[in-house]
């Protein structure tokens, strides 16, 4: 999987036309890293939620891993549920959750590079993740799992980044008992990773 | 505080990005896949060097290395001139190569040769199995692939193709070449297999390339070029062994074009009958092989890179070249330094005859007679002319039993009938037998000197051979021992013709005539059962005994010399000859034998001084010079050149390698000429 973007691409002729190979600029095989995060969460609860949280993961071959995610989560009334618990008195079903600790795998299966302004080259994997784990409200502990399509770009001196575009299903108690919701949490990770 | 949180993290993003730059090439060395035989990986290092633009001789050399492993035309990747001088020797050997195999294969087609390419490196190389050629089935997880498209980026790098063999189709086409080229030459009779252009190709032109007169000239062209080279290269004991092999392999290779020519001329031994176009390529091989020989004579010290066989084939041919350019020491240290440095089999016999026969032209009696521990097998070609030559060895060194016990044993392997030199060593050991008294255990020696149903013929050959030594008594007591064993009466006038000439060098006139009587006896008895019709043809042998017995006497009368006792008893002898030849011819008139008898009479009488009767009618109006009988001439050993055994057809080991292998960490001056661990099982697997 390539993308040529701006590439100044060379023509080649046909008689010398080959598959071509190159190294992979950062191997995942034997990768342990680390990252700091920041997301977003965003669903029809009336809550403004983002989070920061930490992720420690190992890939044990080039296209497999798994991680480790716990997000602290400041969720703050939206604008309008403040306008009607101050107009009506009520406040939404759901309850404000502060963490998510979660664990999961991440699959690899492809590898690309961009070229942006002629000049660098990024390297990056396109990464699918799923994650199950728990989630704290101040009703309780309540089950989650987490879906994410992943980009895990790679620079220089084993700084990586991660754009998660993921989503979440949650299984909360509410007063009117236990509700399904799921939501959109992207995210995004910086950090540092080695092999081993 | 949280602009700086959004700040640094970016700042180490930006200074963290990956710059686009070309493609670095691996670090494994850059002939690192061709030592481990994968030509794969090779060809995709090769491409690499190309892409990354640092591509030079070597990379041609590489691509070359690979189409002669593949069977295509190592002259798609010429080395540029400018190139590093040992780049473009390598690459010369390598086009060298490529002729060679096609000649081979050439020759092959054509029924020149037996066998193509066993011998050459070509039996390993060639082989489907010897190289890897497909890319390896692992993937790397650690390197990406991407498929072949229109475009490519610079920090990309070819990947590994298959490199296809094409040398089964190969070998069929150029084996069909010469089986054409040949069949075509039979239809138009003419023979082309020479490398030189000659006078009636020079009208026609240069030779046709790719012919085998082409391919051979070519060949030489190259292994000069790459001579050429390599001396200008860094030396080491890799290019030192490739420069010996290189000129071995140019003198081998005239030199079969020589035995190749006496074939086509049928000209028989090489020495003999040398045919102009054939001593010029005998002189050029003895050109080429001379530095090789000489230095062998000189001690050696080539490299360990050099096979000792294939050192002891040069000093060999070298001493083969200046015996025959009649340098005989020279030769015979040239000997002595093949057969120093070892031998094996039928090389080793031709290198011990050929030390022998320089030692024996030599006159170096002491040193030939030890090769009687070095004979060559009974059935060995050269067995013969051996034991001949250390049989003279022996009697001119006086080691008359060991003869005796040579021929023995010789003449227990082998029959002296048809072969010339254990003819002539039969005849050395009579010789040798005659000094002794005729007895018993003569008998059984001569028995023992070949088949049992000839021993009489052997002890009548024994007696003939005393005669001739001056042994009259031994002669005497062979023949009459013959005349007591033989049953068949018939032969009795050959033994009474030896008793006849025993007593002639007795001086012994009396019995003479009873021996002479003897040979031409008519019993009465037999002429009536024969007949007069038939008597003359029944008793014609006995009659030419009586006259080839009377020719012999007058040459050995003649060496009697010129003094008064000398001249009386010639005329003794004279008159006795005269008297008994006129007298049978008076006797017998119907005889056979009467022509030559009737001459022996007349010449016998023109030697009697004229006092005599009988002379008169022989002189009498004679204005011409009389007869003149001079004596005998004594042939000391035959002339046993024309049967020489033909050492000089020796097989020459074709020469395995004729080219480097590029390797990594040290100089081209150490590269191997082969895989080390290839050439090590082949060295084995022979």
């Amino acid at each position: 999987m390539a993308w040529a973007g701006e590439a100044r691409a060379e023509e080649v002729s046909a008689a010398e036309a080959r598959p071509t190979i190159q190294d992979r600029f950062a191997p995942k095989a034997g990768l342990v890293y680390g990252q700091v995060l920041g997301m977003l969460h965003v669903r029809d609860d009336y809550y403004d939620t983002w989070g920061v949280g930490g992720e420690v993961g190992y890939f044990f071959v080039e296209s497999l891993g798994v991680d480790v995610r716990v997000v602290s989560i400041q969720s703050s009334l939206a604008a309008e549920a403040i306008d009607l618990k101050e107009r009506i008195g009520l406040t939404p079903d759901a309850r404000p959750q502060d963490l998510w600790v979660l664990a999961g795998v991440r699959w690899a299966p492809g590898y690309g590079k961009l070229l942006m302004f002629g000049r660098w080259v990024q390297h990056l994997d396109p990464q699918l993740v799923a994650h199950g784990g728990v989630a704290r409200a101040d009703t309780g502990w309540f089950p989650m799992a987490h879906v994410a399509f992943s980009t895990m770009l790679h620079f220089k001196w084993g700084i990586k980044a991660n754009i998660d575009l993921g989503a979440s299903f949650q299984w909360e108690d509410r007063a009117r008992g236990r509700v399904f919701s799921a939501g959109f949490a992207p995210s995004l990770g910086v950090g540092w990773g080695t092999t081993f | 505080l949280k602009f700086l949180v959004v700040i640094i993290p970016c700042v180490a993003l930006c200074a963290a990005c990956v710059p686009y730059e070309a493609a670095r090439l691996p670090e494994a060395g850059r002939f690192e896949a061709l030592m481990r035989r994968d030509l794969s990986a090779y060809e995709q290092r090769l491409a690499s060097e190309r892409q990354v633009g640092q591509a030079d001789g070597w990379t041609s050399v590489g691509y070359a290395w690979i189409a002669l492993a593949s069977c295509t035309p190592v002259e798609a990747h010429a080395v540029a001139p400018d190139a590093a001088v040992e780049a473009r020797a390598v690459y010369a050997t390598l086009k060298l190569e490529q002729v060679r195999r096609q000649r081979l294969l050439v020759m092959r087609g054509a029924g020149l040769v037996e066998l193509s390419i066993t011998g050459t490196m070509f039996e390993r190389l060639d082989d489907e199995g010897f190289f890897v050629r497909a890319p390896s089935d692992k993937r790397d997880e650690w390197r990406v692939v991407w498929p072949h498209g229109e475009e490519a980026w610079a920090d990309e790098l070819p990947a590994a193709l298959k490199v296809e063999t094409r040398c089964a189709a190969y070998y069929r086409e150029e084996m069909k070449r010469g089986a054409d080229e040949a069949r075509r030459q039979k239809d138009d009779g003419i023979v082309q297999w020479r490398p030189v252009v000659d006078e009636a190709q020079a009208a026609a032109g240069p030779p046709k390339p790719g012919s085998l007169a082409w391919l051979q000239g070519e060949e030489l062209r190259l292994v000069e070029e790459a001579l050429g080279l390599l001396a200008q290269s860094a030396q080491g004991p890799g290019v030192e062994a490739l420069t010996w092999r290189l000129m071995f392999h140019r003198a081998t290779m005239v030199w079969r074009m020589a035995l190749v020519e006496r074939q086509i001329a049928g000209t028989g031994a090489l020495v003999l009958g040398l045919g102009e176009r054939q001593r010029m390529y005998l002189e050029a091989a003895c050109g080429w092989m001379a530095p090789l020989g000489a230095r062998e004579v000189a001690g050696g010290g080539w490299g360990v890179g050099v096979e000792v066989s294939a050192r002891a084939k040069a000093a060999l041919y070298h001493g083969m070249c200046e015996e025959a350019a009649g340098r005989l020491s020279e030769a015979r240290r040239a000997y002595d330094a093949a057969r120093g440095l070892g031998l094996e089999g039928a090389d080793q016999d031709v290198a011990d005859y050929a030390a022998l026969r320089v030692l024996t032209r030599l006159g170096e009696w002491e040193e030939a007679a030890r090769f009687e521990e070095r004979l060559p097998a009974p059935g060995s070609a050269l067995y013969s002319a051996a034991v001949y030559r250390v049989g003279v060895a022996l009697r001119r060194t006086g080691q008359q039993d060991r003869l005796l016990a040579l021929s023995l044993r010789a003449f227990r392997d082998k029959a002296y009938r048809p072969d010339p030199f254990m003819r002539a060593l039969y005849l050395q050991t009579l010789r040798q037998l005659v000094a002794y008294p005729f007895t018993e255990r003569t008998v059984e020696v001569i028995e023992d000197l070949g088949p049992r149903d000839r021993i009489f013929e052997r002890v009548e050959e024994y007696a003939r051979v005393a005669l001739d030594m001056g042994e009259p008594e031994n002669a005497r007591a062979a023949a009459r021992w013959l005349l007591s064993k033989h049953w068949q009466s018939s032969y009795a006038p050959r033994y009474y013709a030896i008793l006849a000439l025993a007593a002639f060098l007795d001086d012994d006139v009396a019995d003479f005539e009873v021996q002479a009587r003897e040979i031409v006896r008519r019993d009465a008895q037999v002429e009536e059962a024969v007949g007069a019709l038939r008597s003359p043809g029944f008793f014609a042998g006995a009659d030419a005994e009586l006259a080839r017995l009377l020719r012999q006497m007058l040459p050995v009368m003649a060496e009697w010399g010129e003094g008064p006792g000398a001249e009386a008893r010639r005329q003794r002898w004279l008159k006795v000859i005269v008297e008994m030849a006129q007298r049978f011819v008076r006797e017998t008139p119907e005889t056979l034998a009467r022509p030559s008898l009737v001459e022996l009479y007349r010449l016998a009488s023109a030697m009697l001084e004229v006092e005599q009767a009988r002379a008169y009618p022989e002189r009498v109006g004679q204005l011409g010079p009389g007869p003149l009988v001079l004596g005998t001439v004594r042939v000391e050993d035959r002339d046993l050149e024309a049967f020489e055994p033909d050492v000089a057809s020796v097989e020459a080991p074709l020469m395995w390698s004729l080219t480097l292998v590029p390797q990594d960490g040290v100089g081209v001056e150490a590269w191997p000429m082969f895989w080390a661990e290839a050439e090590q099982g082949e060295e084995e697997a022979r």
